[in-house]
């Protein structure tokens, strides 16, 4: 299974994620962009990913808000906003840089015995209040 | 020749010019090479050509600290020792292993990789393995099937390793050590009591007892105590007599600094596609293990350690070695791990290793320990039939091997993460950080190594770079018992390559005396 899949519909199920609308625009695939870590939907069950951002949201209290991780989420790799007319393709793009770059300069952190990207940790932060609603 | 020491009149005085003591791997590759020379050689075994449980409890022990298997069945009593049923995994030491580390306490070898490397070859044949072959684009021109993980070769390395049939010494080795002219194998000789001369600086004679009640006199020139990393340092402090904190222990290092591999289940690799690994799978070739480079260890001050994978549906038919090898009797003990891992041995098993595609892996870890001087064997006040106080074991692991396995995870983890290939995910007893303790499937490699440790300064060591114990002129160590650290490999091939360094230095010293 492709689990890329679970996100839509988990999302279109609870009706779309409520991302701040001054730091993006709020569709279902935007969102999908941003709170879905890409590679780790591929490998991991949606629980998996939800369990991993309660963690990351327990070891930083600060996240207990969403819109400080779409704050975070929604910068490029130079610490640049992102444009809030950034295509879900681009989002999902610049998600996958940052993934990149996290690994490349050590950026990463150990959730639920996960190594992940301290970008993709924070994708699976927001997908947990997502995932909480269904 | 051969001699039964049960037959020969009590208290029979044997005299040659070098007395091998214990007939495993490391005395008879000692053995081997004296074969047609001009000198006397004595080789005494403490048990028989079989496994007989009466010689074999010679080996029982007590184990304090971290758990650990039986000693009795830990080793193998008797002509060949534990190639009776050894694995045959073979691998060099790296160069780094032989180096200090200001970050690894006590390290610091006084030979060098390149020290050893004419033996390592010669130790080849020795051993039945392929060419003394070590290089990862060496064996993938042989399989081009064998593809390594996208790593950055500055931070991981595919250490290769080659697989011995596995030789069994004594099958192997035993008729041309019975017929060797020069050469006496005694079977049923166990060295109880090493005796030095009055002045106290050389080995005048060994005493050797056996369990039909005759006690004998072996004397020699010069000594190799070849026994094994448990025998060695408890042979060296049960000589008490004339050594009250036993021979060679003036400075209280004998039986200190012993050292095993960790081996133990640490983490799963998940990927997105299904990958063959045929680098890294045991597949009756060499293979590969991810092993952390040593400019990796100097910055993140970790000890060396490798990681072998095998796909997680079949791996979950593996149980851990320290819940099998329960056993005081060597063979119920190899029984019970078969029977456990009854399916990992089957052969539908294997060829769905070799022919499945998975997208998921264990990680398996073997790590060497940070030499401490607490971990470390004693005498019990137990005595065995011989009436030799038994070995005590105290093995202890610091801090530095859990934090070293948790990084070598967390490296692993982020090249697989930059590759863009899949995720790492660690298992529960390492991903606390500030937690130190070991699951209950901890276990060993059954390496036991450096209690007779070599270094140049007699007060953090036993013996020399020639393995000699620096207080005795004439008496050597042979085995693992002498390595200042362990490495991340299995320890045989370094054991026959040291003991032929050994024997030559030996050899040259019969040359001197002639």
């Amino acid at each position: 299974m492709n689990r890329r899949v679970f996100v839509k519909l988990g999302i279109l199920g609870a009706g779309a994620l409520t991302i701040p609308l001054i730091h993006c625009r709020s569709n279902d695939a935007y969102s999908i962009s941003l709170m879905q870590p890409a590679f780790l939907s591929q490998i991991c069950e949606e629980k998996v990913i939800q369990e991993i951002g309660l963690a990351l949201r327990k070891l930083k209290p600060e996240l207990q808000k969403k819109e400080t991780i779409v704050r975070t989420l929604m910068t490029t790799l130079d610490d640049k906003k992102i444009k809030p007319k950034t295509s879900s393709e681009e989002l999902e793009k610049i998600m996958e840089q940052k993934i990149q770059s996290d690994f490349k300069n050590g950026k990463t952190i150990i959730l639920k015995g996960w190594v992940l990207s301290e970008t993709e940790a924070y994708q699976c932060a927001l997908f947990s209040f997502s995932y909480n609603k269904q | 020749m051969h001699i039964d020491a049960r037959t020969l009149s009590n208290e029979s005085v044997i005299e040659g010019d070098v007395c091998i003591i214990g007939a495993g791997a490391s005395g008879v590759s000692i053995a081997l090479e004296w074969i047609n020379s001009p000198y006397k050689v004595i080789l005494l075994e403490g048990g028989g050509f079989s496994y007989e449980d009466e010689v074999q409890d010679l080996y029982g022990g007590k184990i304090t600290g971290q758990p650990y298997y039986p000693l009795k069945s830990s080793r193998l009593h008797y002509f060949g020792g534990t190639t009776g049923h050894w694995a045959g995994m073979c691998s060099t030491m790296d160069a780094i292993d032989f180096t200090k580390r200001d970050w690894v306490e006590n390290s610091g070898w006084v030979i060098e990789r390149k020290d050893l490397d004419p033996f390592y070859e010669r130790a080849h044949p020795i051993l039945e393995l392929g060419p003394y072959e070590y290089s990862m684009e060496y064996w993938q021109k042989q399989d081009d099937s064998m593809v390594p993980l996208p790593f950055d070769n500055n931070v991981l390395w595919n250490k290769m390793w080659q697989f011995s049939p596995p030789t069994r010494f004594g099958k192997k080795y035993k008729d041309v050590i019975v017929n060797a002219k020069n050469l006496t194998l005694y079977t049923y000789a166990n060295v109880v009591n090493i005796k030095a001369f009055d002045h106290l600086k050389s080995v005048k004679e060994v005493e050797v007892k056996n369990l039909a009640g005759k006690t004998h006199t072996v004397r020699a020139k010069y000594f190799i105590l070849a026994c094994n990393g448990i025998q060695n340092p408890r042979i060296l402090l049960a000589s008490n007599g004339q050594f009250p904190n036993g021979l060679g222990n003036e400075n209280d290092i004998v039986g200190r600094y012993f050292m095993e591999h960790l081996e133990i289940k640490s983490a799963e690799l998940w990927l997105s596609d299904s990958n063959k690994m045929n680098l890294y799978l045991l597949r009756g070739k060499p293979r590969a293990e991810i092993s952390m480079t040593a400019q990796t260890q100097e910055k993140f001050k970790v000890l060396n350690g490798t990681s072998s994978l095998l796909p997680l549906n079949l791996v979950k038919e593996i149980k851990p070695a320290i819940e099998t090898w329960s056993n005081n009797d060597p063979r119920a003990s190899e029984d019970q791990l078969h029977d456990a891992n009854k399916k990992a041995y089957d052969k539908k098993w294997l060829l769905r290793l070799t022919t499945e595609l998975y997208k998921s892996y264990e990680l398996f870890t073997r790590i060497e320990q940070h030499p401490n001087p607490d971990s470390r064997i004693t005498l019990d006040t137990e005595k065995d039939a011989l009436g030799m106080p038994r070995a005590k074991l105290h093995w202890k692991l610091t801090d530095q091997e859990k934090r070293s396995v948790r990084k070598l995870y967390e490296l692993i983890g982020q090249q697989v993460g930059l590759a863009g290939i899949g995720r790492v995910k660690l298992m529960e007893y390492l991903q606390d950080e500030t937690d130190q303790s070991w699951p209950s499937f901890t276990g060993g490699g059954w390496h036991h190594m450096g209690a007779t440790r070599m270094h140049d300064d007699p007060k953090k060591s036993v013996v020399d770079a020639n393995c000699r114990v620096h207080s005795m002129e004439n008496l050597f160590i042979a085995g693992d018992s002498c390595f200042t650290t362990g490495g991340a490999i299995n320890p045989t091939l370094t054991i026959v390559a040291l003991s032929l360094r050994l024997s030559d230095h030996v050899k040259g010293l019969m040359k001197k005396l002639a």
